[in-house]
């Protein structure tokens, strides 16, 4: 038996999954899931309707997941207790929350840094933004060097970080435990 | 005979696969972006022509020209977009003893200005909206135009094309303004910042008139096709035969686009656009002396490859078919997938292709670019796929339409395919309601409730997590494959 906490936007599905038994919210479907190619498509099964879903994970932990076209976020906590999502804590890795360009890296490789510390400032419209780390660790890798010209979502910094909470098994840095 | 096709993306597939039909050996060019695109694959030969900036490759002259020397090619077919309607590019193709699958050069510089293309179709007769033909000079606008300016009106970059360099000018305040940034935006786009105003038609309605003449005076007439939703002035869904037209209206816009034609000898296809107002009249818009993005409606009506037509006519000067020839059945309808986010304005996307299904099955057509693995960047249009749908009715093409959009499958980014569904859904869609303001003040319905969607989500991210873990603790419980172990013996006792 497991229990997930699923997000989904704003929505919460508490998920408790058994051998033969799938409760969403307390109450029971019949879902079943299924890999296609390992490529991230899959079938969904409700049972008897077949839903092509095709799912990838990010690298800050949560699932770009696709259903009938529409796209959508999902992030996943194990436990229905724990309110803490994978991305809010971010362990992996730091990457640009706008489009724009680097202007400045205040680490280098190997540097210890503190939960809330500067990493990068970054020039997008104008404007200068600071950003900063959502968690104490080593820098493993420096992924951008000042002048680089960014877009949304691009990894920008790997950390090391201090604790981890072993939940996506497709975050390849849980992977190397 | 060699084609080389000057241009990428799905028009430059389009292109070579009527080649093919036709056995015409094709030369694709690509820049380095490009190096491993679809076109490139699927021409005969194919060769780096530059950077992956435009301007150094597909707008590059002489790199072309170059490129159809070094294969020994023939012709060159332009495809729309890029060079497609650069008199220049036409005149150097001709020059350098090539074919150049397009208008004369003189109809392209004509038609390149929309000033003298108003003129023009003024003089053959057409209705033409009212206005100077005259450019803006300068500042004061009202000192040249009196008080006679009713708003809102257009300001239009006489070098426009494609949608750009058109801004509203919704009062006399903002004038001023408005034609300072329509300025700047033709010279950044078009390197001529000659403007001039054009009022604008409320509620008017896009339709265009295919035709294709052999420069020497015979023009033929595919029909009309309604390009009335757009998005920033740039067509997202087309259909042929226009909604709700009567046939003393059919008549009327055909035998002007026919009129135009034949006056100027036109020679290739080319589109003659017009605005209809909400006294259904209408009003000459411009001519795109070119191949159109929404020509396969007309295709799929006709029964016409027009891109064959078009070769054809270049090799032999002769035009295969006659006007009664062209009868067109049933309807069709283009839907264009791009690589933008309508619920964030129609921002461009960027990202790999990471999964690829493509519709199909009757009816169904789909003109696509697109492959698994395919790097989506920002360098070119934002155009990826076009599907086409044809029924015996609109309302069969919509249903098959809506089929086709939703068997088609794309991961990795964000397209509008849900988008375009949500407009064929829609009731004023359906019923032929439309007109270029239609996505002003459109609301998309979900097509599947949010309850519904965001479960199978949650599901389907929690029995993926759950599965890995399941298959990782199978793996680290020691589950030893004894082929693997006999494999790994036979190997030791060889190395020892």
């Amino acid at each position: 038996m497991a229990d997930y906490r699923v997000y989904v936007g704003n929505r919460l599905f508490d998920i408790r999954i058994e051998e033969d038994l799938l409760l969403v919210n307390g109450d029971q479907f019949n879902f079943d899931l299924e890999s296609i190619n390992g490529n991230g498509l899959h079938i969904l099964r409700d049972p008897n309707r077949n839903i092509e879903a095709y799912l990838q994970p990010n690298q800050n932990g949560s699932y770009d997941i696709q259903i009938d076209g529409i796209h959508l976020s999902t992030e996943v906590v194990l436990g229905f207790n724990n309110s803490t999502k994978i991305s809010d804590k971010n362990k992996g890795s730091i990457t640009s929350p706008m489009p724009g360009v680097i202007i400045d890296i205040l680490v280098k490789e190997g540097d210890f840094i503190q939960e809330g510390d500067t990493i990068l400032i970054q020039e997008a419209m104008k404007m200068q933004m600071k950003i900063r780390s959502a968690s104490s660790g080593n820098i493993t890798k420096l992924h951008t060097v000042i002048g680089d010209q960014v877009n949304k979502g691009v990894l920008l910094v790997s950390l090391d970080p201090v604790e981890n909470l072993p939940v996506n098994p497709d975050n390849p840095q849980l992977k190397r435990k | 005979m060699k084609l080389l096709i000057a241009n990428r993306g799905e028009i430059a597939i389009r292109v070579i696969r009527t080649c093919r039909d036709m056995n015409i050996p094709t030369v694709a060019v690509y820049s380095e972006a490009d190096r491993n695109a679809l076109h490139t694959r699927y021409a005969d030969e194919a060769i780096l022509i530059g950077p992956t900036r435009a301007s150094e490759s597909y707008l590059n002259i002489s790199a072309l020209l170059q490129a159809a020397k070094t294969t020994q090619s023939t012709a060159i077919h332009p495809g729309y977009g890029f060079l497609s309607e650069n008199p220049d590019f036409g005149k150097a193709v001709e020059d350098s003893g090539l074919v150049f699958i397009g208008p004369r050069p003189e109809t392209m510089s004509l038609f390149g200005n929309k000033l003298t293309a108003r003129k023009a179709a003024r003089e053959a007769g057409l209705l033409v909206l009212p206005g100077p033909d005259q450019p803006l000079s300068g500042h004061p606008v009202q000192s040249q135009l009196g008080s006679s300016l009713s708003f809102p009106l257009l300001v239009k970059a006489t070098a426009g094309g494609g949608g750009k360099g058109i801004r509203l000018a919704r009062s006399q305040d903002e004038l001023a303004d408005v034609i300072d940034l329509a300025r700047e935006e033709a010279i950044s786009a078009f390197g001529d910042g000659t403007i001039y105003l054009e009022p604008l038609v409320q509620k008017a309605r896009h339709i265009e008139v295919q035709i294709l003449g052999d420069g020497k005076g015979q023009i033929l007439t595919f029909g009309e096709r309604e390009c009335s939703i757009q998005r920033r002035h740039q067509k997202l869904i087309e259909e042929s035969p226009a909604s709700e037209l009567s046939p003393e209206e059919r008549s009327c816009i055909i035998t002007a686009a026919h009129r135009l034609g034949s006056t100027m000898n036109y020679r290739s296809l080319g589109t003659v656009e017009f605005l209809m107002d909400q006294n259904r009249q209408f009003y000459f818009i411009e001519v795109n002396p070119r191949i159109q993005v929404e020509h396969p409606v007309t295709e799929m009506v006709s029964g016409v490859d027009l891109v064959q037509e078009q070769i054809q006519l270049a090799i032999t000067g002769k035009i295969d078919l006659s006007q009664s020839d062209i009868n067109p059945q049933g309807a069709a309808i283009e839907a264009r997938i791009l690589a933008e986010d309508p619920e964030a304005g129609f921002m461009p996307t960027v990202g790999e292709i990471s999964y690829l299904k493509e519709p199909g099955g009757p009816g169904i057509r789909v003109d696509s670019a697109l492959y698994q693995g395919m790097e989506v960047g920002s360098d070119y249009d934002s155009l990826l796929s076009k599907v086409i749908a044809w029924g015996e009715d609109r309302q069969s093409a919509i249903k098959r339409l809506k089929r086709g959009l939703k068997e088609y499958q794309i991961g990795g980014l964000k397209t509008d395919l849900v988008f375009l569904s949500q407009i064929l859904e829609s009731h004023p869609y359906q019923t032929g309601n439309i007109d270029t303001t239609f996505l002003d003040d459109f609301e998309p319905k979900e097509l599947i409730p949010e309850e519904t969607l965001t479960r199978y989500a949650a599901v389907a991210t929690a029995l993926h997590i759950h599965n890995k873990r399941k298959s990782k603790e199978l793996q680290d419980s020691g589950d030893i494959n004894p082929w693997r172990q006999k494999a790994w013996q036979e190997q030791t006792k060889a190395g020892s």
